[in-house]
């Protein structure tokens, strides 16, 4: 993709400031980039929580799902929109709350292989309603259903919604908005195709709920990818690919002491958290060099 | 009165459906900041980092290139003056 | 007339066919699992263009078809039970959208109780406040006939609400009966194509549709009261134009030998033939007795059974459910008596319970029971209890 092509995304109009959403808040990027990228002719769909936010100032047609199934409607949407002879890009923005709420029907649409964007905003935690703990929260972290810090690590979505049979799964960052783009736009070129629904799980750091000063978002995305917590990676028939890989990972513990929802963390807890991470690299490394 | 009520109740919009207009836009989230971003033209390289950045979209490219907050709705939240590559990005408190 | 010796389920299947949906979701469950089984296999032949999309759950089914119906489609599904408990925040959710959407329900117990698979009306009932129509039939040619007004009540500009067409589990969802269905051609004639109106997701109008957040709280409420209120002319409106089509007539309720009837059964559902078919019994003895079949439970008829009990001196009320704990606790008795209230001559008011759990209702003790209501309406004595009919295996009737 030329980088002329990415600046006539960046100037796109489609979303408007002016959002309900937390200064500093990861969410607005996803949703900017995504509607920039798919153009006019996109319905979008958001569930209660944060995306409701947006949906609510979105300049582009749009309609409000149930918390605990997003998904289905969108299928059902695209169906009507598909017999009525409407050519639209039904695009999901819905958080890790309300994927994993609804994750049934989530991966019930991978299964059916229904041509939707589904573009998951990972904030690890049910925000809107006050922070509290969602499967996708880290080992360690502070929510107010955890207030010792979650004793488990988190699910892994993005590579349940593959196995469950997604034609294209893909994780991004709001650090990383060329890679972003990117992989809006092969979403867009796989549902056209009418390959099956193309996932995409996106990383979006919240000051609220994770405890930092609004300015740091984007330098706390970066660590995360850096420290190998959160890969850049899309899996697409069947093959799995690093789209942004680090030559050296930086050490975990750079990207916890960033942020207060870590803040009671002792060090055996940061290293288990170290030993996840290399645990999960690794794995990735193995599925990458896979046949 | 009866025919007064019944000509209001015909006004609720039906299907919880709203148009642009009926949404309220634009909130005007300017109103929120308490410290504000000053770009520093001169620093300024116009990489568009911060354009790329902002949360809100805030940060509008001029004609001659440059970048310039549109302060009506700039959250202040700093974004920008963290990720400037260059520094030319000032947190200033709001007056 | 194309006249076929059907099941219940396969009489929905072909009259919904004839309706033309353009979109179907279903998930299997007994007794209601051979609608979209039969209707698949149409879609399969070529003689209905639908597509089918199966979902993994009833929440996800009516989820899908209220993303459909917002994109214009005519939609249809079919539950029972708990699949409908399963779907209900959705169903909550769908008369606030203002979508036409029809579904067919074939009664299963729902609550606390001996579980079967056969009629009762505690599923039904247990979405009787959402705002859905609520019209039961007596048998599967009431079925396939209902189907079809369904959707033009549905799609009226006036209403644009949801309608559940209720039928009896087992006893008629399984039991075949010949049914007499109208011709394609004279169908598309009754039942345009359907257009939503009110959204559309066309990029230059940018409509947004959800929650209403905050605005006409109360107002909103008494525009839906409104609506159902309407939906009463509606549905006569509708019924007497089929009737005119296709030579049946239908109503917000059914009387059987009322004119001259002392004594009423008010019943729903498929107790209204066994009721009618013990009337007869009766009639022949002198008593008289008649049965008002009540069709649209939502909108309940409170002015057509106010009128009733103009000649009318004692009413008994059947129900296929309760409401643990309140005042009637049959849900039709406590409408029938709210209804009655205001009147300054109120008619005697028993209340009997068949059917209870998908309990069957011998045409027996339907005769017991009017000798049991008539005797206490002429020695002035009500009984201030209700009857349970066919306790014991359907061997008597239990006043407790």
């Amino acid at each position: 993709m030329s980088r002329v092509e990415f600046e006539d995304v960046k100037r796109a109009n489609l979303f408007v400031p002016g959002t309900d959403l937390c200064p500093g808040c990861g969410a607005n990027l996803v949703f900017r980039y995504a509607i920039n990228t798919l153009g006019k002719n996109t319905v979008s769909i958001f569930a209660a929580g944060c995306g409701a936010m947006l949906g609510r100032r979105a300049i582009t047609p749009g309609m409000m799902s149930l918390l605990e199934n997003p998904a289905a409607p969108a299928c059902g949407l695209k169906a009507g929109l598909d017999i009525k002879g409407k050519e639209m890009n039904v695009l999901c923005i819905i958080g890790d709350g309300g994927t994993d709420m609804g994750i049934g029907g989530v991966a019930a649409a991978a299964e059916r292989g229904d041509p939707i964007i589904y573009i998951c905003y990972d904030n690890e935690a049910y925000m809107n309603t006050g922070i509290q703990r969602s499967g996708r929260t880290s080992y360690g972290a502070w929510t107010t259903f955890t207030p010792g810090g979650k004793e488990r690590p988190p699910k892994d979505i993005p590579r349940m919604i593959a196995d469950a049979g997604a034609a294209y799964v893909a994780t991004a960052s709001i650090a990383y908005i060329n890679d972003y783009i990117k992989k809006v736009k092969k979403a867009e070129e796989v549902t056209k195709n009418d390959e099956g629904m193309a996932y995409i799980h996106v990383q979006s750091p919240c000051p609220t709920g994770w405890r930092y000063p609004t300015n740091l978002t984007v330098k706390v995305a970066k660590h995360a990818v850096q420290s190998g917590l959160w890969n850049l990676y899309e899996i697409y028939k069947g093959k799995l690919r690093f789209t942004v890989k680090m030559k050296e990972r930086i050490p975990v513990g750079e990207y916890v002491k960033l942020q207060g929802r870590f803040g009671h963390l002792k060090d055996e807890q940061i290293e288990l958290l170290q030993k996840y991470a290399d645990e999960k690299y690794r794995e990735l490394e193995l599925m990458e060099s896979k046949e | 009165m009866g025919e007064n009520i019944e000509e209001l109740l015909k006004k609720i919009p039906v299907g919880g459906v709203s148009t642009p207009a009926q949404r309220g836009l634009p909130l005007r989230t300017g109103l929120w900041r308490t410290l504000k971003p000053v770009i520093d033209k001169d620093a300024c390289r116009r990489c568009g980092t911060c354009w790329m950045y902002c949360p809100d979209d805030a940060i509008k490219k001029t004609e001659e290139g440059f970048y310039e907050v549109d302060y009506e709705y700039c959250k202040g939240c700093g974004v920008c003056s963290e990720e400037c590559p260059f520094g030319a990005i000032k947190m200033v408190r709001e007056e | 007339m194309v006249l076929r010796f059907v099941s219940g389920n396969e009489a929905v299947a072909y009259a919904v066919k004839l309706c033309r949906p353009e979109v179907i979701s279903a998930i299997a469950i007994t007794p209601a699992s051979a609608i979209c089984e039969r209707l698949v296999s149409l879609i399969a032949s070529g003689e209905l263009k639908a597509k089918f999309i199966e979902a993994e759950g009833e929440h996800s089914v009516m989820s899908v078809l209220q993303g459909a119906s917002l994109a214009g489609c005519r939609t249809f599904t079919a539950t029972s039970g708990n699949g409908l408990s399963f779907m209900n925040d959705v169903v909550y959710s769908v008369p606030n959208m203002r979508l036409p959407i029809v579904m067919t329900i074939c009664n299963r117990p729902l609550q606390a109780g001996a579980f079967s698979f056969r009629a009762d009306y505690s599923d039904s009932m247990s979405v009787r406040d959402s705002g859905w129509i609520q019209l039961y039939v007596e048998n599967n040619q009431e079925a396939a006939d209902t189907i079809i007004q369904a959707y033009k009540i549905a799609e009226d500009e006036r209403i644009l609400l949801p309608v559940m067409m209720v039928i009896d589990g087992w006893f008629l969802s399984y039991l075949s009966e010949p049914v007499d269905f109208p011709e394609q051609d004279k169908v598309d004639d009754f039942l345009p194509p359907f257009e939503l109106k009110h959204m559309s997701f066309d990029p230059e109008k940018a409509l947004y549709t959800g929650l209403s957040m905050e605005l006409f709280l109360m107002e909103s409420r008494l525009v839906y009261n409104n609506l159902m209120e309407q939906a009463k002319d509606v549905i006569k409106e509708v019924g007497k134009e089929y009737g005119r089509r296709f030579g049946r007539e239908y109503g917000l309720i059914d009387t059987y030998m009322c004119e001259d009837a002392e004594l009423v059964l008010v019943t729903m559902g498929s107790t209204s033939g066994t009721a009618k078919a013990a009337v007869d019994k009766e009639r022949a003895r002198g008593i008289p007795v008649g049965v008002v079949k009540v069709r649209s439970f939502r909108p309940f008829p409170r002015e057509e059974l106010i009128k009733l009990s103009e000649n009318a001196k004692a009413l008994v009320t059947i129900d296929r459910s309760l409401s643990y704990g309140a005042s009637g606790p049959g849900q039709l008795f406590d409408e029938v008596r709210s209804a009655l209230y205001d009147l300054e001559k109120r008619p005697m008011l028993m209340e009997a319970f068949a059917g209870l759990g998908g309990a069957e209702v011998p045409e027996e003790r339907l005769v017991d029971l009017i000798e049991e209501t008539w005797n206490a309406y002429v020695s002035g004595r009500r009984l201030n209890r209700p009857i349970w009919v066919g306790f014991f295996d359907g061997s008597r009737n239990v006043i407790m």
